[in-house]
Parts: C-alpha cells; sequence; structure tokens
C-alpha cells in the first residue's frame, strides 16, 4: 500500500472507530452480567467466579478506551483531530475490514466467541486477505492487530520529519489524562511504542500471549463452557436485548436487527445513558484536540473518566436489570446510541458553559428518574455522581 | 519424579515465598526437588473466601480455617498467641500453609535502599550487610519479573540512590482518588528540612492481566485474601515448581535437622506427616543440599531445637550464638481522621501511595528511619466500617438518618500509617519454651522485645509529620483520631533471627544464605537480613532466594 498522510489518517480514524466500538460491545457485556444471588441462576460459588469474569472484561474494555485515546495522540500529533464517531449497532460483516459483525449481545458464549476473533494473534488467523487496496477502497484486514500493522506501515514509510507536527498536539500523558499507560506521541518512536503497546495488549507478544485481550476471552470461554456441562443451570448473565435502543432514531436500523425497549422508564432511562456518553465523549475529544496546554483539558479529562466508571457503568448495569417491556421477560440494555454529533466549540470558556450546562441538566434528569419506585440502586450512585460532575463543571465557569 | 522419594538433590522446608522460589528456580534447572510443607494446601480460594464472609470477627487468620487453633500446625493471629517474655510485646504474625504468610501480606514491594545496606559505616548504628545494593540490584530486578510487580520507573529510579536497571513488568497501579487529592494537598511541603513528596508503591498487584493472573478489581481485601490472585502469592511458584518436576509434601512438619557427626553437614530431614484424624508418619529425608525458608520465628525455632549435643551444642549453625537474635518488625503506628472533603476510600487496594522521605538521612544516626502509607481503606484499624456503624446505632440511629450519617462518615474516613525501622539487637530474641510443646512435641518459641528510644523518637517525628499533612487537608483537631503514644502495631514483617554476614563469630549465614558452619545448609528469607531498612521484606526476600537457588545451583554442578 502507498503511504500518505491522508492513508494513515484514514487507517487511524478506522482504528477509532474500531477501539471505541469494541469497548461498547465488551462493556455492554459487562454490563449484563449478574452481580447478586438474588437474580437467580448461580450460586455464590459461581457467583465468585463470574465477578471475577466482570472484572477482567472491564479491564480489558478500560485498556480499548486506552488504545482510544493512544490513537487520538496519534491522530492529533500527524496532522489529524481525534475521532469519536462509529455508527450505531449493530454493524453488517462487511462493514469493517476485518469481516466481522459488532453488536452489544449479552455476555456468553456467543459473545465472548465473537470477542476471541476480534483479538486473534495475526499468526493465528485462518482467513486469508484477498489483497490490500490503495487509497480508494476499504481496507482489508484479519484483525485488529492487522489493521495497527498496517499502520505501522504507514508510519515508517512516511519521512518523519515531515509527518509529525511541532506543537503540544498528540502529548497527552499520564498527568492530564488518567490514562495510566498512555504515550505522548512526538516523533516515529514514541508512535511505533504507542502501536507495540496497543497490539501487545490485545494480542499479546509472539513469545507470550498468556496476559493478552485474546487470552482473557478465551480463557473466559473456556471456564464459562465448563461451569456451564457441569451445571445446565447456571446462567451468568440478564437476559438483556441483542442491540436495544431507547427509540427509533436516524440510521437506526439500517444494518441489522435492533430491538425497541418499550418499558417507558428503561427507555427514559436508556436516553439518559446515551447523553451522559455522549457528553463524556465530547469531553475528552475537546481535551485531546486542545492538547495538554489547555486550560480546561484536565478538567474535562478528569470528568469524562470520572463519568464513565461512575455514571455510566452503574447506568449501564441499573439498564440491565430493567425490564424491557416486550412481554417476553428481556431485559432492557445500554444503547451506545450517538444520536447528536455536536462538538464542543474549540473556545475554552464556551466549551466549559456548554458542558455544565449540559451536565446540570442531565443531572436533573437523573434525579428527577431516581425518585421512581422503578429505580435500581444503581441509579442512585449514578445519580450522586452525576451531580458530583456537574458541580466541578459549574463551579470551574 | 516419585513422591515415595527418601533421596533428593535439594530439599526445601517451607513452602512461602522463598522456598517456593527456589524450588522452583532449581526444579527447572532439572534438580530433584523436595518441598515439606509443615501446613496444610488448604482448599480452593474461593471457599477461603468465603469461609473470611463468614467469619463474625475479620482477622488475618479468618480465612484459613485449617490454621486456626484446631490445628495442629495453628498460626499465630494476634500478640496473645504467642509466649512473650516482654518488656514489650511482639505483635507480628505468620501462616503456616502452602504460599506461606503471602497469603496474608498487603503486597507492596519497595526495594531496600543502598544506605540500608551500610548502616553502621553510614550512621554508626546497626550493622552493615555482607552485600550492598549493587550486589542485588540485579535480583531485584528479577523477583519483580517472578512476582509481577507494578510500579513507577521513572518517579522510584534513584531513590536514596537506589537505581533501577529495568522498567518494572507492570506500569503502576493507579491512584486512588483520595491518593490524588492528597498528594496535591502536600504540595509544597517541607518537613524538617525536607520535600514531602507522595510517591507511588511499587506492588505485587497485577495493574493488567500478567502471569495468566488477572488484573486488580478493588475488592481492597488484600488482607487477609485477594479472592480473585491479582495479588501475588506464593502458591503461584509453589504451581510452577510442581510443573517443573518438583514435588511438594504438605502437613509434614520438620522435626530434626540430622547432623553428620565427622562432616557437621547436614545429613537427613527428620519430618511428620500428619493428617485431620490425627495419624501421624514419621519420615526421613536425604539431599545433598537443605534449605531451611521457615520464616523468621519458625526458621531459629527449628535450629535450635535441633541441637546436637557434639555437633552443634548449641543449636544447628549457631556457633555463633546468633539463631534467634536481633528479631525486628517495622512498628507502626496510625493517625486517622475523619476529613472535611469526601475522599471515597476502598475503590481499589488499601494503599497505593505513600512518603518516602524520611527512609533515609542522617537523622539515622538519632532516631529510626520511616516511611508513610497512605490509606485508601477509611480509617484502617482505628475504626472499620463496622465500627463506625455500630457507633451510629449507638448513638440511636435508625433508617434514613443511619444511612445518610454512615455514608456521610465512610466517605470522609482517612488514616496515615507510619513504619519505623528497628535496630537489631541481641535481647531481642526468638528462644525454646522447653517446658511448652507443641502437638509435635517440639518446643515452643517464645519471644523477647525492647521497644527503643530510638523508635519511640521516629514515632514521635513521623506523628507530627502527619499531623503537617492533616494541617494541609485542614481537619479539624477533633477529627483526628492520634496513635497513643509509645504505642505501636506490627507490621506483620518478621525479620533478623539468622542473619547474614562475613563473620561467623557474628553471624549465621553468608552473604548467599549459606551457613558458616554446614556447607550444604542454606538459610533464606528475612530472617537472614541484619537490618530491617523501612521497605516490605518480601521483594528482598525474594531477591535473596534468587541469588541464592543460583548459588545452590553452580554447587550442584560442581558436585560439591
Amino acid at each position: 500500500m502507498q503511504a500518505s498522510r491522508s492513508r494513515l489518517l484514514s487507517l487511524l480514524t478506522e482504528a477509532c472507530e474500531l477501539e471505541h466500538g469494541l469497548a461498547c460491545s465488551y462493556l455492554f457485556a459487562a454490563f449484563s452480567i449478574k452481580q447478586d444471588l438474588d437474580e437467580g441462576g448461580l450460586s455464590w460459588k459461581q457467583l465468585q467466579a463470574v465477578r471475577l469474569w466482570a472484572s477482567e472484561i472491564y479491564m480489558v474494555a478500560a485498556e480499548e478506551m486506552l488504545h482510544l485515546a493512544q490513537a487520538w495522540n496519534i491522530l492529533a500529533a500527524v496532522g489529524g483531530s481525534p475521532y469519536y464517531l462509529r455508527p450505531n449497532f449493530p454493524q453488517r460483516r462487511s462493514y469493517y475490514g476485518f469481516h466481522l459483525p459488532l453488536a452489544l449481545e449479552r455476555f456468553g458464549p456467543s459473545a465472548l466467541r465473537r470477542f476471541v476473533s476480534y483479538e486473534t494473534p495475526a499468526d493465528q488467523l485462518i482467513l486469508p486477505v484477498d489483497a490490500r487496496t490503495d487509497d480508494d477502497e476499504p481496507t482489508e484486514y484479519r484483525s485488529v492487530g492487522e489493521l495497527y500493522a498496517l499502520i505501522r506501515e504507514q508510519i515508517l514509510n512516511l519521512p518523519e520529519d515531515q509527518l509529525f507536527f511541532q506543537g503540544t498536539q498528540g502529548e497527552m500523558g499520564p498527568d492530564i489524562t488518567h490514562f495510566p499507560n498512555i504515550i505522548p506521541i512526538k516523533d516515529r518512536v514514541s508512535a511505533l511504542a504507542a502501536i507495540d503497546m496497543i497490539t501487545e495488549q490485545g494480542e499479546g507478544t509472539d513469545y507470550d500471549r498468556g496476559d493478552s485481550h485474546f487470552a482473557v476471552f478465551q480463557r473466559t470461554l473456556a471456564s464459562l463452557v465448563t461451569e456451564k456441562e457441569r451445571d445446565p443451570a447456571f446462567e451468568p448473565a440478564r437476559p438483556v436485548l441483542e442491540n436495544p435502543v431507547p427509540r427509533i432514531r436516524g440510521d437506526w436500523n439500517a444494518h441489522g436487527k435492533i430491538n425497541l425497549i418499550r418499558d417507558p422508564f428503561a427507555s427514559q432511562l436508556g436516553d439518559l445513558f446515551d447523553d451522559v456518553y455522549s457528553l463524556m465523549l465530547r469531553l475528552l475529544q475537546h481535551a485531546f484536540a486542545s492538547g495538554p496546554a489547555s486550560k480546561v483539558a484536565e478538567l474535562f479529562c478528569d470528568t469524562a473518566i470520572n463519568a464513565m466508571t461512575t455514571v455510566i457503568k452503574p447506568l449501564g448495569e441499573a439498564l440491565a436489570k430493567l425490564s424491557s417491556g416486550r412481554g417476553d421477560g428481556s431485559h432492557a440494555g445500554a444503547a451506545f446510541g450517538l444520536t447528536r454529533h455536536v462538538t464542543l466549540p474549540a473556545a475554552e470558556s464556551i466549551a466549559l458553559a456548554v458542558a455544565a450546562e449540559c451536565a446540570h441538566e442531565l443531572a436533573e434528569t437523573a434525579a428527577e428518574l431516581a425518585t421512581s419506585g422503578h429505580a435500581p440502586g444503581q441509579l442512585g450512585v449514578a445519580e450522586a455522581n452525576l451531580k458530583q460532575i456537574a458541580g466541578a463543571l459549574a463551579s470551574a465557569r | 519424579m516419585s513422591d515415595d522419594l527418601d533421596r533428593c538433590d535439594v530439599a526445601v522446608v517451607g513452602a512461602g515465598v522463598a522456598g517456593a522460589l527456589i524450588a522452583y528456580r532449581l526444579a527447572a534447572a532439572n534438580y530433584r526437588v523436595v518441598m515439606l510443607e509443615a501446613g496444610p494446601a488448604g482448599r480452593n480460594r474461593q471457599d477461603l473466601v468465603a469461609d473470611y464472609s463468614l467469619a463474625a470477627i475479620k482477622t488475618p487468620r479468618s480465612p484459613y480455617a485449617d490454621n486456626q487453633p484446631s490445628s495442629p500446625v495453628w498460626s499465630p493471629d494476634s500478640e496473645k498467641d504467642y509466649i512473650q517474655l516482654g518488656p514489650s510485646p511482639f505483635k507480628s504474625t505468620y501462616l503456616r500453609r502452602v504460599g506461606g504468610s503471602t497469603w496474608h501480606m498487603l503486597g507492596n514491594m519497595p526495594r531496600h535502599v543502598p544506605a540500608d545496606f551500610r548502616l553502621a559505616t553510614s550512621y554508626g548504628v546497626g550493622v552493615d550487610w555482607p552485600i550492598d545494593y549493587d550486589d542485588l540490584e540485579p535480583w531485584y530486578c528479577e523477583a519483580e519479573t517472578e512476582l509481577g510487580v507494578a510500579g513507577d520507573h521513572a518517579e522510584l529510579n534513584g531513590l536514596h540512590g537506589a537505581y533501577r536497571s529495568r522498567a518494572f513488568p507492570m506500569s503502576k497501579i493507579w491512584p486512588a482518588y483520595g491518593d490524588i487529592f492528597v498528594a496535591k494537598a502536600v504540595e509544597g511541603l517541607t518537613f524538617e528540612g525536607a520535600d514531602v513528596r507522595v510517591l507511588t508503591t511499587p506492588q505485587a498487584r497485577n495493574s493488567r492481566p500478567y502471569d495468566g493472573r488477572p488484573a486488580c478489581a478493588g475488592n481492597s481485601s488484600c488482607v487477609p485474601i485477594c479472592p480473585i490472585g491479582a495479588k501475588y502469592d506464593a502458591t503461584v511458584h509453589v504451581s510452577k515448581a510442581t510443573t517443573a518436576g518438583a514435588v511438594l509434601r504438605t502437613q509434614a512438619v520438620v522435626t530434626r535437622i540430622e547432623l553428620d557427626s565427622m562432616t557437621r553437614r547436614v545429613s537427613a530431614l527428620r519430618y511428620t506427616r500428619w493428617d485431620e484424624q490425627g495419624r501421624r508418619d514419621e519420615r526421613r529425608l536425604r539431599a545433598d543440599i537443605y534449605v531451611i525458608a521457615a520464616h523468621s520465628i519458625e526458621t531459629p525455632r527449628l535450629l535450635l531445637i535441633s541441637s546436637d549435643s557434639d555437633a552443634a551444642p548449641t543449636g544447628v549453625a549457631n556457633g555463633s550464638g546468633q539463631v534467634g537474635r536481633n528479631l525486628m518488625d517495622h512498628l507502626q503506628g496510625q493517625m486517622a481522621a475523619v476529613v472535611p472533603q469526601p475522599l471515597f476510600p476502598y475503590r481499589g487496594p488499601p494503599t497505593t501511595v505513600g512518603v518516602d522521605t524520611f527512609r533515609d538521612g542522617t537523622f539515622r544516626a538519632s532516631h529510626a528511619a520511616f516511611r508513610l502509607s497512605i490509606g485508601n481503606d477509611g480509617m484502617g484499624r482505628v475504626e472499620t466500617p463496622f465500627a463506625a456503624l455500630e457507633q451510629k446505632l449507638v448513638e440511636g440511629l435508625i433508617g434514613s438518618r443511619l444511612r445518610v450519617a454512615l455514608g456521610d462518615r465512610l466517605i470522609r474516613q482517612f488514616r496515615i500509617s507510619y513504619s519505623t525501622e528497628m535496630l537489631p539487637s541481641a535481647h531481642n530474641r526468638v528462644t525454646l519454651a522447653d517446658a511448652v510443646s507443641d502437638s509435635f512435641g517440639m518446643p515452643r518459641a517464645q519471644l523477647s522485645l525492647h521497644l527503643e528510644d530510638y523508635n519511640r523518637l521516629a514515632f514521635e517525628k513521623a506523628a507530627a509529620l502527619i499531623s503537617s499533612i492533616f494541617d494541609r487537608l485542614e481537619i479539624p483537631d477533633s477529627d483526628r483520631k492520634p496513635q497513643p503514644k509509645d504505642t505501636y502495631s506490627g507490621a506483620g514483617h518478621i525479620i533478623g533471627t539468622t542473619r547474614m554476614g562475613t563473620d561467623a563469630g557474628s553471624s549465621v549465614v553468608n552473604q548467599h544464605c549459606r551457613a558458616h558452619e554446614h556447607d550444604n545448609l542454606f538459610i533464606v528469607g528475612a530472617s537472614t537480613f541484619p537490618t530491617g531498612g523501612t521497605a516490605n521484606p518480601t521483594l528482598t526476600v525474594a531477591a535473596l532466594a534468587l541469588r541464592a537457588a543460583s548459588k545452590i545451583s553452580s554447587l550442584l554442578q560442581r558436585g560439591s
């Protein structure tokens, strides 16, 4: 493939989209995992195993978010802009170069097998690739690792002194954003190190795959299958809908089956989830586009990362506990819907004002929903944390 | 390798971290290794966690039913379980089971700093080690890789001169919210002329999946048990050792080290296999090399019990009279508080950062070095969440008022603890209580300890430093709970009792942990430390064990 900046930007953007989609897909599965014996289908001992599986999937999802942030750093360093958009779930098999569908599916053998496929190391791939194509056509690759190999090839074949721009864009580090392993990108060496880190976390290395995403999913799948064989009544996941949506909008239903949440309360909570998720992404995008010199970058990163763990996670879990209202025993779930593609404006004071206002509105909505008798306990946690986040943004204005 | 073997290349007593690492390295090099562990292998981790969950009173021993007093290898759970000769109590405990005390360790893995090896030369107190930091540095790197230590290389490289030649195998455990808050609050603080800096604590706790074990999920119950195995414990290397061909014999209490009366070399280990039905089976194991790795109380106990009127009249390896002497711990205290702002403890491990500023300095001539550990576990031992609940109930709160009040208090609980270095002292020691035997007929250990001014002064300094940090956090005096004067707790760091040195007249083993008097006997573990420094001992134990394994391997190759 011929090297060009536009080709590199295109590949990196695709990597961002893919990392982002994988993180959501993994999170959805983790949200669906039962947390309490009251939910039935598992013994105390099985619950301990299930908790471990959940923590491992959350860990992998967090590393996918790191990969997304890392790809943003590379993008920003080579003349791009942090890209957080992606098509809504589900994506058809042919959408990405690796010919695997992306979907929101509850924890279970089917989802885990898909996850293993995404992260399969290059030397274990069996699907043939027809041909690497030119700039105008979709790129073919067999796994996430192979996509990064293409990016690596581009970086190696472009002149370093022209590829990287002077300035601080692309240099977001762990001091500004709490991704412990994020590498600031200044040159070819740091860019290649970042790609190696991403690939190693996903696939492992030639001599050690034991701790990679690939291995984690394989290990979890094997444990799950063994336990199911031993105890057929074992059911570790909540019966969440596949690809749930709180409402039919825009591009949804274009490429695969979606399932509408019919319970009004769950639907409202689904909307809230999507809105918090969208705000979180917009904050991160603004911070990474501005770079570490920005006065609000640290605040936006802190706020967004806090929101991931203290608001989005409990909201996602709350949704997975609620009835979908479809009368078939199914539960609702988080749609990870991206419906309002409005980035925050570059001007920091305006971005801060808009973000604070949005967080305040969302906190009010959460407070209202939390008063409902339907509200699972996780909603109360999310509501309290969202209020705190809104307060932090407001006090920074 | 057959399990009924009575002859092997290397016999290892104790399946804790030191014994397991040596067994693993030597078995991997194709030597015939047998491990004898007094305690049980126990049940699987989930059963242990279940027992901990069900325990009405949570202590470090709660998960380990087979180490409770009904067991012939019961393990101490508090100072009351020892025969104390005083004048001050010895408070740290240990665990007799496969994996040893690493089961209930916190998991912090700092290195010693260079001056820790040269205390006498640098400050005129204590003794020097026969090795220095440079000798051990490559082995520290090996140990960090074997145990899986997460840490911040750039931040810790060069700490008090402790250079690092290799990065940690994992990036650091990310500081908890409260830790970041406290670090910001102390920015610019100085104490006795030194900058107070909050540094990350290296720990054998996975920050990512590592060595087939998961990343830490923040269960925050590291002491007494990690429910998912994200924290290292020595069962990792026991398993690797047996996979490499080593034989593990559990419930095998070594009752005597036998010596050849002519050569004074160790000729055999006499041991008793026991079971829960009360059956006992006496056996003997012979080897080319013997390794005693039974921790700093059981090791000297066994050496002293094995006295031989001819070959070792005062105990095995005790020609210097130093076996059992120089018993040390890191005497601890803590100050707790209710902070005005919420710090949200218990999200993540019990501690992720500390203050290492006073781990070295010229003050060591007059008072102990100390390290502060910034807690992420509320008030720690001062007021548990259960105690806070009880207090609120006593105050008459119920229902939503109780929930709100408790929620408000628990998210603002905070503690900082300090660990101080003890100097080696001949009268702090393990001896045999000849009149009191265990169920194997072996005299029990009795302990003597003296609290010295060297530590008392450090307690005062550490408390003053914590007070200045509490000032930065704007904590009112009424919300502070200081440590009562001259009181302390144990750190679980049992050190000394078979110290290493170059002089056979004043030490038990040489720089390779080889006994001066019995050239096929190695003694490993924290018992060999001449001084204690302020580092949690496990990483240094592991580094010395790996170094000793290398030495043993070279001896076996030479056939000596």
